[in-house]
């Protein structure tokens, strides 16, 4: 059972996956947000028109709230009556909140209850079966892989497309794709998607699922397709430790595998080797350090074989000399000795040969 | 009249009623400084930063405190917006994936947090998750009395502020320029954004307490260009919005009262957007057609004149097919025939229409018009 949850859970996170990356390069990354909210009136109106979940109805009646909720952002933008991210952030609270009215008129005493929408919670999947080719399987299973095997067509037969309009729509549309006709079927497999994982993942986490992965890949590459690799892999990854550390702590499993994510997101952030925090003070702190050791060759050599060389190449006159901390002064001057530029001679420094010749091209470097 | 009655006498719907009028007026004043910003989703952000602060605050107090767990909201609340600016920062991720990324690791870690002490034994973490819906009806008046001093100080605080708020929000150079500190404006209106917040997760809770924020502001920008007028305006149609969804869910069909205060906002942000005075839908279409209007009956004046000189024989009437040959097939060219014979503009006989004195002499003051804006 477990095996089923952990592949449930990485066939969610690889369906959101895609539809995410696209997403967030086009800088709309809440709109997922905003149709995972949005298509709660659908999936209630569809449900009590059967009566039941398990049939085409609530699909479809969450596509048709999220297209109104799309169509009705956009038409608002148009206007220019409200600016930015505001027309998505009046739309889709009442829509959602139709959603809630709804069930608390309609649906109360059946399953369906709004925690279950917004939390979801994929222990309960398995439990939930079909038959198909004489194999019983976990509905949520099929209907995960089927959204994932969507995504991936539409994404591998349409990359350069998307990949075009996404980076640049103006030489998208000279080109004859038309970028707006690709952002419906964006937003049309977010709907698809946003609904299928909604009842195993929630409404609220599909967002997590959908960018954080692709965040945390944008802060490690600039390339789309290594990007799309290092999202899957870390999609994959965060599905099966989520599970794992939500069966050892005995939580719910989707903020497990979001927490997981998380932690990707924030080592990236940490140590990326091209972005990263830590990455980047350290770049600095090198800089700084070849710039000291570059001026400590360069005054050794000014007063190398003067006479006042024994005062001025001391350890203390260099210290007053440059200001530095006696730890600071001390680290410069070893990772000269080290790098066989300086020697030690008594209390006095010496450029050694390759010292003398390191900064003779420095000098002709920086002049 | 009983449901007056009971807004006065019913313990529970007054102290719903008058915490969410109270919530509302402080909550659409800050939305919409936030909103201008084009901040509009950071609210959300926030909102749903702040459930592992509850969550921790509980599982290391081991109490149910309002206050305290509401403090534990508002440390998170001011770490949520602290990364999400650093984010935008320092990183090449957009203001809306930073929203979207904290967000969503910092409520799912709240997630995995409440689904973990929810199947701990001791069942007394029960009713935590309120904050996650908001459930109006548990509010007492102590919470009142928290909500009652939080908006005072918020609203207190954006009026000592106003100037500083307002130049930082239009014009973030000129803060600096005009020796603000960026940073402590900045850090001010992010505190008072995480107070209403945090203050409204009880009542409406995390999903819903963002529409409180930028649907009033939005509302509010369609009748006016005044930031000050904005703010007052935003910040009565949260309060009213607050106290009558607060009142229509209180009613015996007993709904959620977060989506029907939103619903209540939704309907006065549909309003504004079609008859807003200032950028409506429907007076701009309004103005537009009364422009149309006069341009063309000025047309037609000139149309008029220009056949009188034409024609060597002068006060011949000429048809209305004529006229329209010249200005142009219109609808609405009989109505504004008609218009110009009541204001004795034109003179009609028949089918057919002469320039009068009168409106010989607007032709002139035309003319006149037209070599000043040459000139």
């Amino acid at each position: 059972m477990t095996a089923e949850i952990i592949i449930i859970a990485t066939l969610a996170s690889l369906a959101c996956a895609i539809p995410g990356i696209f997403l967030l390069l086009k800088r709309m990354a809440l709109i997922s947000d905003a149709i995972s909210h949005s298509i709660l009136p659908g999936i209630v109106i569809g449900f009590l028109f059967r009566q039941s979940l398990n049939t085409p109805y609530p699909i479809v009646g969450a596509v048709l709230f999220a297209m109104v909720m799309v169509i009705t952002v956009e038409a608002l933008n148009r206007s220019a009556l409200v600016k930015g991210d505001t027309a998505i952030a009046i739309v889709f609270p009442p829509l959602f909140s139709i959603g809630v009215v709804l069930v608390s008129l309609y649906a109360n005493n059946v399953h369906l209850d709004t925690d279950a929408v917004l939390l979801g919670e994929l222990a309960f999947a398995p439990f939930d079966r079909m038959m198909l080719f004489g194999h019983s399987l976990p509905k949520s299973l099929v209907k995960m892989a089927i959204i994932l095997v969507m995504n991936l067509t539409i994404m591998l037969l349409l990359f350069k497309e998307l990949k075009v309009s996404t980076f640049d729509p103006v030489l998208s549309r000279s080109l004859g794709f038309s970028p707006s006709l690709l952002h419906y079927l964006l937003m049309f497999i977010t709907s698809v998607t946003a609904v299928g994982a909604f009842d195993s993942v929630g409404a609220i986490l599909v967002l997590a699922f959908m960018i954080t992965p692709t965040a945390t890949a944008l802060l490690l590459t600039n390339s789309l397709l290594v990007m799309v690799l290092i999202t899957f892999a870390i999609s994959s990854a965060s599905s099966l430790l989520g599970v794992l550390l939500a069966i050892r702590i005995d939580s719910g499993i989707s903020g497990a595998i979001t927490t997981i994510m998380g932690l990707f997101f924030i080592t990236a952030y940490l140590f990326s080797p091209t972005v990263g925090v830590v990455t980047k003070i350290r770049n600095k702190q090198r800089i700084a350090l070849e710039y000291a050791l570059s001026i400590v060759l360069y005054h050794l050599l000014h007063h190398c074989e003067e006479d006042d060389m024994e005062t001025e190449c001391s350890y203390g006159h260099l210290r007053l000399q440059f200001n530095y901390s006696p730890r600071y002064m001390r680290k410069v001057v070893h990772t000269g000795v080290r790098r066989g530029l300086i020697e030690q001679i008594g209390e006095v420094f010496h450029l050694t040969e390759s010292g003398k010749e390191t900064h003779v091209d420095t000098f002709r470097l920086h002049h | 009249m009983s449901l007056l009655y009971d807004l006065f006498f019913d313990y529970t719907l007054r102290n719903v009623a008058l915490g969410t009028l109270l919530l509302g007026l402080g909550s659409g004043a800050i939305g919409s400084f936030m909103t201008l910003r084009g901040e509009s989703l950071i609210g959300d952000a926030i909102a749903h930063a702040t459930l592992p602060g509850v969550v921790l605050a509980y599982l290391l107090t081991s109490t149910k405190d309002p206050l305290l767990l509401l403090s534990g909201a508002a440390i998170a609340g001011i770490l949520g917006i602290g990364a999400i600016m650093g984010l935008t920062r320092t990183t090449k991720i957009d203001s809306d994936g930073a929203n979207g990324i904290i967000l969503s690791i910092f409520f799912g870690f709240g997630l995995l947090l409440l689904t973990y002490i929810q199947k701990l034994p001791d069942a007394s973490q029960a009713g935590l998750d309120r904050f996650i819906f908001g459930q109006a009806a548990t509010i007492v008046a102590s919470d009142v009395a928290l909500i009652a001093i939080v908006q005072g100080v918020v609203l207190l605080t954006l009026i000592l502020f106003f100037k500083e708020l307002k130049s930082s929000t239009f014009d973030p150079q000129s803060t600096t320029v005009m020796g603000f500190n960026r940073k402590i404006i900045d850090a001010i209106f992010a505190t008072l954004l995480v107070a209403v917040i945090v203050t409204g997760l009880q009542t409406v809770g995390v999903i819903l307490i963002s529409a409180l924020l930028v649907t009033p502001a939005a509302a509010a920008r369609q009748w006016t260009h005044s930031l000050k007028t904005m703010v007052i305006l935003s910040s009565l149609f949260s309060g009213i919005s607050g106290m009558v969804g607060s009142l229509i869910s209180a009613t015996e069909m007993n709904l959620p009262t977060g989506p029907i205060i939103v619903l209540v906002l939704t309907a006065i942000v549909v309003i504004s957007l079609l008859f807003g005075s200032r950028r409506g839908l429907v007076i701009k279409k309004v103005s537009q057609y009364r422009r149309q209007g006069h341009f063309d009956e000025r047309r037609i004046l000139l149309a008029l004149d220009e056949l009188s000189r034409s024609h060597d024989q002068r006060g011949l009437y000429h048809s209305h097919h004529t006229i329209s040959l010249l200005v142009g097939e219109r609808h609405s060219m009989r109505r504004l025939l008609a218009k110009l014979v009541k204001e004795g503009a034109i003179l009609k006989e028949g089918d057919a229409y002469l320039l009068s004195k009168q409106g010989e002499a607007t032709v002139a003051s035309l003319a006149l018009e037209e070599v000043h804006h040459d000139r």
